[in-house]
């Protein structure tokens, strides 16, 4: 037992009080009496010594009690009471996995589960606890509380959706083993459809109960589409269909480019079989879909989307009055849309996604991607005049990303000028200790400055010369976005440096809004199977727009069978009622309770004692 | 409104009549038990007495003398003595009936109060005597003159009560003083009902002195209350005399209280042989008792009434 407020104690003080009022009451009570007849002929006895002797009586004792009660209550007393008030802790997690999907009997097997869960969540009494974890691509805490909370953990319950393919167990176990470890008696309730290998529970170091709700279905799936671009434009399509279940399938797959039907063809497939199609299909085409007519109770991966190319047009701006090594370079990359611009009429372009000074330097650093060659001495860039460069050629730590298998090894550099770089710029490449390639970020600018000239042909008539311009261009431009996603894997988004919000529109329409850092990259949950759109802006300029597709269909979602039953791990046996650990229970409302009843006891027996009485 | 009433004066509480109708119809069907040595007047009243008179029904002769009335020769008893014999008779007789009821404070203490159980007792006796032909007389313990009567009648019972429910408590015992008011009235004798507490020093000595037997025939009623006999009280207690005030300081335990039971009925043995010795009809009757169903069977027993 411990107490919450000691000093409450101290109202027990009150005991000996009412001991000492009692002892005053009884001292002399006048009672009149018919007369003193016979009470004078009664022998007088001493009496000092029998005034200060207590006389135990039901009010006395009723007194005491009463305030032994309330006295107890204020010191807020706590005991562990098995029989009363017990908390049953208890962690739900909830298969989230794509095959949650499936619809059996009418219901979605995570709609049973959401059932149970809910049902669990309302025959919690007192101060049972309750943590509701979804076990899905990634293992995330949906919601914890009491029985006070089953209102928010019941709304909690209907938020929760198929998030993709995959069940991240250990980490939903890991969770529950954080929330609950520390409690006695708690328990983990996995509800899942079993359509996934049994994870490794030897490690357990809480009961696990498994609740399967599937049973063995059918699924047809699309758990393969890629497409890529060839020769002459033509486009390569291949898929990958999957007949999960004990009968053939027949039916028909329906090919989409760019949302117009381009094949409808009838397939074959025998049980438990996989089928692989390819289709060369005439170019040019930006999206392909796949529909399969799976007539199954999982229509969600009956469908795939892929982007033929995920990479997205970069508008270069090169300011160069004559840097054709450079230009050839650059047009060779297929993104790449350039724009050649006399630094005498220069202006600094929004649209431009990359700005390239050859021989020059702009007077302030542009918001975006620019790249600084050979630049002279000027304000962004001091120098100490051109310096002969030696041939040994030295990579920072830094520079190992970009200039790996780049060889540079052996060119004659010329004079190079020996800049003072700022110190935000890194230093990728030395010659004889002078910066010859730099990188670095600045608010709103990518930067990269090549120290040497683009028109000494040692460089420009190596192979390593337009790789270089390559991995520099990709380097200072954001990622190309992926081509498709599986449902429930995040995507890490990195926007242009200079968007400042992102704005992520899904299939239905909805927007959501994302406060982006430069150089930050932005990370994107989708939720739902369809085309995603994601605008970056910069203040109220849209600087790009890109899309991917979200799939359902993958190759370990597309199996719905059960692979493993209902059992108990660990401590609680599955038809065992659950033993309810004693948790310390607060006992002051018992106590009030209790004192107020002795309170009512005693003024009964104040009102029907006889008036006499002085027992 | 909750509070209409609170500035409402309560109804005074009526003290419910001493008997109803019914009882007192019941009551009718019994006697008073009086003594043939009790001199009452004869031709009058249902009480029989030791005198004899000329009557159709004899138990007895005496020869006849100029005067007796010669319808109550006993002409047969001539045929066989040739002597003129008279008849005679037993005669019956009324009896004064005077009720000594003890008004003082101790009367009124305890729960219930022993002062309506006397005015109960003191009225179903008195309307049974005037019932019957009896002069009533109704005396106070500690007032001067009677509270009623003497009056004989039955007309005289609505009177009867409605002065025995006037009395109240406020004085001390003085059994002596009403005695003395009793003998005074009528010094040839009568039926003397005495109904008190009897808590005073020598009361049966007191009634004893002044309404000796066979002349009087006191029946004295002692009412007791459980509370007396087996009291309740515990403790260090200031006992507080309910007629005089007197205190006393007392520390009640079981042994204290254990020799005032003794004392309570040595006390009240005490009272029935002396009663006993001198000539007197005692009867204890507890205060709790129902009147009706206890108290009047009782006294039939006791052969106060017949």
């Amino acid at each position: 037992m411990t107490l919450l407020a000691p000093l409450g104690l101290l109202a027990l003080l009150t005991l000996p009080v009412i001991v000492i009022l009692h002892l005053r009451q009884a001292r002399r009570r006048r009672t009149v009496v018919p007369s003193l007849l016979l009470w004078q002929q009664l022998v007088p006895r001493p009496t000092a010594h029998r005034r200060r002797r207590l006389r135990w009586s039901l009010l006395l004792f009723l007194h005491l009690l009463g305030a032994f009660l309330i006295g107890f209550a204020l010191a807020q007393p706590q005991l562990p009471l098995p029989w009363l008030g017990s908390v049953r802790a208890t962690a739900i997690l909830i298969d989230t996995s794509t095959s949650m999907a499936l619809r059996e009997g009418g219901n979605a097997r995570l709609e049973r589960a959401r059932q149970q869960a809910a049902t669990f969540i309302r025959q919690m009494r007192g101060a049972d606890q309750v943590v509701l974890i979804s076990a899905g691509p990634q293992a995330r805490l949906i919601d914890r509380g009491s029985s006070a909370d089953a209102a928010r953990l019941l709304a909690a319950l209907e938020q929760v959706t198929v998030e993709g393919a995959g069940s991240d167990v250990n980490g939903a176990l890991t969770i529950a083993e954080t929330f609950l470890l520390d409690q006695p008696g708690a328990r983990v309730v996995w509800l899942t459809d079993g359509a996934l290998p049994l994870p490794d529970l030897t490690v357990l170091r809480l009961p696990l109960q498994i609740e399967v709700l599937g049973t063995d279905q059918p699924n047809r799936a699309v758990v393969t589409l890629a497409a890529r671009s060839g020769n002459a434009g033509a486009v390569h399509v291949y898929a990958r269909l999957a007949n999960h279940g004990n009968q053939p399938f027949r039916g028909t797959v329906r090919l989409l480019v760019d949302e117009r039907i381009s094949r409808n063809e009838a397939v074959n497939m025998r049980p438990d079989t996989a089928l692989e199609l390819a289709w060369t299909l005439p170019g040019p085409a930006q999206q392909i879909r796949l529909e399969l007519n799976g007539n199954d109770g999982l229509p969600l991966d009956d469908a795939a989307v892929v982007n033929v190319s995920g990479q997205r047009p970069i508008n270069v701006v090169l300011v160069a009055n004559d840097a054709p090594a450079l230009a050839r370079a650059l047009q060779a990359m297929p993104e790449v849309r350039l724009t050649t611009v006399d630094p005498a009429a220069f202006v600094p372009d929004a649209a431009a996604d990359l700005t390239i000074f050859v021989n020059t330097q702009p007077r302030r650093w542009l918001a975006g991607a620019m790249l600084i060659i050979n630049p002279p001495a000027g304000e962004l860039l001091p120098s100490n005049g051109p310096t002969p460069a030696g041939t040994t050629l030295t990579f920072t730590p830094a520079g190992e990303a970009l200039l790996r298998d780049v060889n540079l090894g052996g060119i004659a550099w010329g004079r190079i000028a020996a800049i003072e770089p700022p110190a935000w710029l890194t230093p990728l490449a030395l010659s004889d200790g002078i910066p010859l390639i730099l990188r670095g970020r600045f608010e709103h600018s990518e930067v990269a400055v090549w120290n040497f000239d683009v028109a000494n042909e040692a460089l420009t008539t190596r192979l390593a010369f337009p790789l270089l311009v390559a991995r520099t261009v990709r380097d200072l431009t954001p990622p190309p976005a992926p081509v498709a996603l599986i449902l429930g894997a995040p995507l890490v988004y990195q926007a242009d440096i200079r968007a400042t919000q992102l704005t992520v529109i899904d299939p239905n329409g909805n927007r959501t809004t994302i406060a982006v850092q430069p150089a930050i990259p932005a990370t994107i949950e989708p939720r739902q199977v369809g085309v995603y759109r994601v605008q970056e802006w910069a203040g109220d300029q849209l600087l790009r727009e890109t899309q991917f597709p979200v799939n359902a269909g993958a190759i370990g979602e597309a199996d719905p069978t059960p692979r493993f039953a209902s059992a108990a791990i660990g401590a609680a046996p599955v038809q065992t009622p659950v033993t309810r650990a004693a948790a310390p229970q607060p006992l002051w409302s018992w106590l009030i309770i209790a004192a107020i009843i002795v309170l009512i006891g005693e003024w009964l027996y104040i009102q029907r004692r006889p008036q006499v009485e002085a027992r | 409104m909750w509070f209409a009433t609170i500035f409402r004066r309560k109804p005074a509480v009526v003290e419910p009549p001493l008997f109803d109708e019914a009882f007192l119809r019941r009551l009718e069907r019994l006697s008073l038990q009086a003594q043939r040595t009790l001199r009452g007047t004869p031709t009058v009243g249902q009480h029989p007495s030791r005198q004899q008179m000329p009557a159709i029904i004899f138990n007895d002769h005496r020869p006849y003398v100029h005067g007796d009335d010669p319808r109550y020769l006993d002409w047969h008893a001539y045929a066989r003595q040739e002597h003129l014999l008279v008849r005679l008779g037993e005669i019956e007789q009324e009896v004064a009936v005077s009720m000594i009821v003890d008004t003082s404070r101790s009367m009124a203490t305890g729960e219930p109060a022993r002062l309506r159980l006397a005015l109960q007792l003191a009225g179903a006796i008195g309307y049974l005597a005037l019932a019957h032909g009896d002069q009533v007389t109704v005396l106070a313990s500690g007032q001067t003159g009677p509270v009623f009567g003497p009056v004989r009648g039955k007309a005289l019972a609505v009177s009867l009560f409605r002065h025995l429910r006037a009395l109240a408590p406020g004085h001390q015992t003085d059994l002596a003083q009403a005695t003395q008011q009793v003998v005074q009235r009528r010094p040839q004798g009568g039926l003397v009902l005495v109904i008190s507490d009897l808590l005073t020093p020598m009361p049966i000595e007191t009634i004893a002195q002044y309404l000796p037997a066979p002349r009087w025939q006191v029946l004295v009623l002692h009412l007791l209350s459980q509370a007396e006999l087996e009291p309740t009280l515990y403790g260090s207690l200031e006992l507080v005399d309910s007629e005089t005030g007197e205190q006393l300081v007392i520390d009640l335990d079981d042994e204290t209280l254990a020799a005032y039971r003794a004392a309570a009925h040595a006390w009240r043995s005490a009272i029935a042989q002396r009663c006993t010795a001198r000539g007197m009809a005692y009867a204890p009757v507890m205060v709790n008792w129902p009147l009706e169903r206890q108290i009047i069977p009782f006294l039939r027993v006791r052969r106060f009434l017949g």
